[in-house]
Order: C-alpha cells, then sequence, then structure tokens
C-alpha cells in the first residue's frame, strides 16, 4: 500500500515539475503551435464565417427580405458613388487602400489576421508579435476606427489581444457630443458597461461612446459602442449604462495595431 | 502508442475547431466547449477502473492550456480532477447510465467554471463572483451539446458493437 502511495506520489509530483517547467518555455512553445496551425486555423475561421452567415440567411428570411427594401434604397444612394470609383482596378484593393488612408492618416499602424480566439475569455490570437515591432499595450483597432483591445502578451510572430470586455479591463471614455465622462469596465462575454456617470445630461440608448485621452492607455475618439440599456438608480447620484460593442468578433479577419500615437 | 497518437490528434483538431470555427455558433457569446464535453464523454464510456482518461486529461488540457491566456497547467489541473471525481463517482455508483451521465455532465460545466473563476481570482488576486444570466446560457448551451454528442458516440459505438 505503501509503495503504491510512494509511486503515485512521484508520479504527481514529476508531472507538475514537469507542467511547471512549461512555463519557462510557455512563449517559445505558444509561438510554435501557432505557427504550425496557423494556415489551419485561418481557414476554419474563414469557413466557419461562412458557414454561419449561410445558416442564419436561412434561418431570418423576413428579416432579409425588409434589409434588402432598405438595401435597394441605399443602393440608389450609393449609385453615384460606384460610378466614381469605377475608375479603379480592383474592387478590394480599392476598398483597402481607402481604409488603409483613412486609418493610416491618424496613427502608425501594423495590419494583423485574427487567428483564433482563446478559450477561457475575451482574449484574442494575432498573427503578428516582436518581430512585427509589437510590444504589450498597444491598442488593437478595427479599420473602422473602433477599439477592441490591446496587446496583452506577445510572442516572437503572434501576440494574445486582451478585448475591452474582458473584466479585467477599465478605461476613461466619453459619450459622444455630451461631454459626459465615465469608466467603461468589461464585463466578460463580450459585455461592456460604462460606469459613474452623471444624471445629467441625460443619456438616451443609442448614444455614441468614444475613447478620451485621459488615462492615456488609448487613442481619444476611436468608437467603443452605442448605449444599449440604463440601469437607473433613485438612490444612486451616478448610473451604469450596458454597452452594445461596435464590433462582431465573428465577423473580424483582420484588425490594425496602434504602434505610435 | 497508437491510442496515445490518436488523442493528440483528435484533441489538437477538436481545439482549433473550438478557438476558430465555432467561434461564429455562438450564444449569447458562448463559444460551445467541444472540449469539455469530450473529456466527460470520454470518462463515461471508459470503464472507472481504467486510467486512459487521465491521459485524455492531460492533452486536452495542453493544447487548452496553449491557446489560453492562464499560465501553463492551469487546464491540465482542471481536467485532471475532474477526471479524477468522474472516475470516483462511476466507482462509487457501480453503474453508468444516461441519468448519471446527466449528473456528470452538469456537474463537470459547474466545478469546469468554478475552477477557472478560483484560478482567475487567485492570479488577480481579486475575488468576485458574477453569476449572471451568461454562466446559465452556458451551463444551458453546453449541456445540450454535450447531451446530442453523447448520443452520437453511443450510437456509433453500438453500431461498431454489432459490426
Amino acid at each position: 500500500m505503501n509503495l503504491f502511495f510512494k509511486k503515485n506520489f512521484l508520479i504527481i509530483l514529476i508531472g507538475i515539475l514537469i507542467i511547471s517547467s512549461f512555463n519557462f518555455y510557455q512563449k517559445e512553445i505558444r509561438n510554435f503551435f501557432y505557427s504550425v496551425s496557423q494556415s489551419f486555423q485561418k481557414n476554419l475561421w474563414v469557413k466557419g464565417a461562412n458557414v454561419s452567415d449561410f445558416s442564419k440567411s436561412l434561418f431570418k428570411s423576413t428579416v432579409l427580405k425588409r434589409e434588402n427594401e432598405e438595401l435597394k434604397k441605399q443602393n440608389q444612394e450609393l449609385f453615384n458613388q460606384i460610378v466614381a470609383l469605377q475608375g479603379l482596378a480592383e474592387e478590394n484593393k480599392t476598398l483597402r487602400e481607402a481604409l488603409d488612408v483613412g486609418v493610416q492618416k491618424d496613427f502608425e499602424l501594423v495590419i494583423a489576421d485574427l487567428i483564433a480566439k482563446d478559450l477561457s475569455g475575451d482574449f484574442l490570437i494575432i498573427n503578428k508579435g516582436v518581430s512585427d515591432g509589437l510590444s504589450v499595450g498597444f491598442p488593437v483597432i478595427t479599420a473602422q476606427k473602433a477599439l477592441i483591445g490591446k496587446v496583452s502578451e506577445v510572442f516572437e510572430n503572434f501576440s494574445q489581444v486582451i478585448l475591452i470586455s474582458h473584466p479585467q479591463i477599465s478605461f476613461p471614455a466619453q459619450i459622444y457630443e455630451k461631454g459626459i465622462t465615465g469608466i467603461v469596465k468589461g464585463g466578460g462575454n463580450l459585455r461592456m458597461f460604462l460606469e459613474k456617470i452623471p444624471r445629467d445630461p441625460e443619456t438616451k440608448e443609442g448614444d455614441l461612446i468614444i475613447t478620451t485621452s485621459l488615462g492615456g492607455n488609448f487613442p481619444k475618439n476611436l468608437l467603443i459602442g452605442q448605449v444599449e440599456k440604463i440601469q437607473k438608480s433613485d438612490i444612486e447620484p451616478l448610473q451604469k449604462v450596458e454597452i452594445s460593442p461596435f464590433v462582431n468578433i465573428g465577423e473580424l479577419e483582420i484588425v490594425f495595431i496602434i504602434t505610435n500615437f | 502508442m497508437k491510442k496515445i497518437l490518436f488523442f493528440i490528434l483528435l484533441f489538437y483538431f477538436l481545439v482549433i475547431l473550438q478557438g476558430s470555427f465555432l467561434v461564429h455558433f455562438t450564444v449569447g457569446n458562448i463559444v460551445p466547449n467541444l472540449v469539455l464535453i469530450s473529456v466527460v464523454i470520454f470518462n463515461f464510456f471508459e470503464k472507472s477502473r481504467k486510467n486512459t482518461g487521465f491521459l485524455v486529461a492531460v492533452i486536452a488540457g495542453f493544447y487548452l492550456d496553449l491557446y489560453s491566456a492562464f499560465p501553463m497547467g492551469v487546464f491540465i489541473l482542471s481536467l485532471l480532477l475532474l477526471t479524477f471525481l468522474i472516475k470516483k463517482f462511476f466507482k462509487f455508483i457501480g453503474e453508468e447510465n444516461f441519468f448519471y451521465f446527466i449528473f456528470s455532465l452538469f456537474f463537470s460545466l459547474i466545478f469546469y467554471r468554478l475552477f477557472l473563476f478560483i484560478c482567475d481570482s487567485f492570479l488577480r488576486q481579486s475575488f468576485y463572483f458574477n453569476f449572471n444570466k451568461l454562466q446559465l446560457v452556458e451551463l444551458g448551451y453546453n449541456f445540450i451539446l454535450g447531451v446530442l454528442v453523447f448520443y452520437f458516440v453511443k450510437i456509433w459505438l453500438l453500431r461498431k458493437i454489432r459490426k
């Protein structure tokens, strides 16, 4: 019996030592695995997005009809713009250039592909790392200047991005055109709140929330989301709102990392 | 050796599938936890005196660790503990039927979430437990998926036995 316990204890001890030793080389191990799986993961990410779009469209035929009507109207309005764009060679190239110019005017950027969503919470993995000049704390945005998060860990060729919805994240933000400043706090699972905001002037659903230069973590005027639900209390002088994020992580493929602002 | 290689490849595929493909099939922002469900189902169908479940827990946990923001070892430890508890449970009960599976799946989902919460709180040195509807959605979504996968595996095993 004693021998049995000694043997098991030894196995557990060796196991713990081996697993703990992984932490000394975790950057190299993770970088290696991400490199090996990168193309496979990227393919699955794109396939997942396509299959999900297709299945959603099957279930939302009525919504699609309505959207189709609205799009027809928009189509008319966009006609002139399309004519203006006809001279350009490739539509994709044009859009990319337009986006690049729009965002790159304000910041120094690095473009990265999104390869996976971290399985433990509000994290993403992107295919740029130390070798591309990234370091911890760099803000991560979309082409539409919507803030996603910031780089939380860098490997040789990959990085982990902590989303602004992570409970660990909190930073100052303001309600656009109202000058109301509050604190954005992550609620986990892509949920966010704007806390400690005064009752006056009145906050309305749909109000835009943007970053401020306070705190120095993020550049000002980046989009965060819209006010979704206002949580008022008769006792509290300050109120809290739930934010509906601008970014749907599932639809993202490319992100931009701000390396200088 | 063949068995080990099979599990290494299977869980590699499952982890990548979960992190890349299933991200697009969320319910209330919850990604289904196919890896955890697979570990629970494997331990259910394996005889409680056999130890392959521990190997499966280490392999699955290792991959989950690679794709997480936690230090290496957190997921290995959580799945090893879970495997140990499931095996003890079935050894104590002495029989395996659908209702016991339901119980072990339910227990595993709660244990897994609590374990990660404790590790997260310990690492950040701030304890809070924000129990909200999302935890219920997570529980429900994974529970339904777990039952479906259980039936698929059961049908597959029955066909294999008949052959």
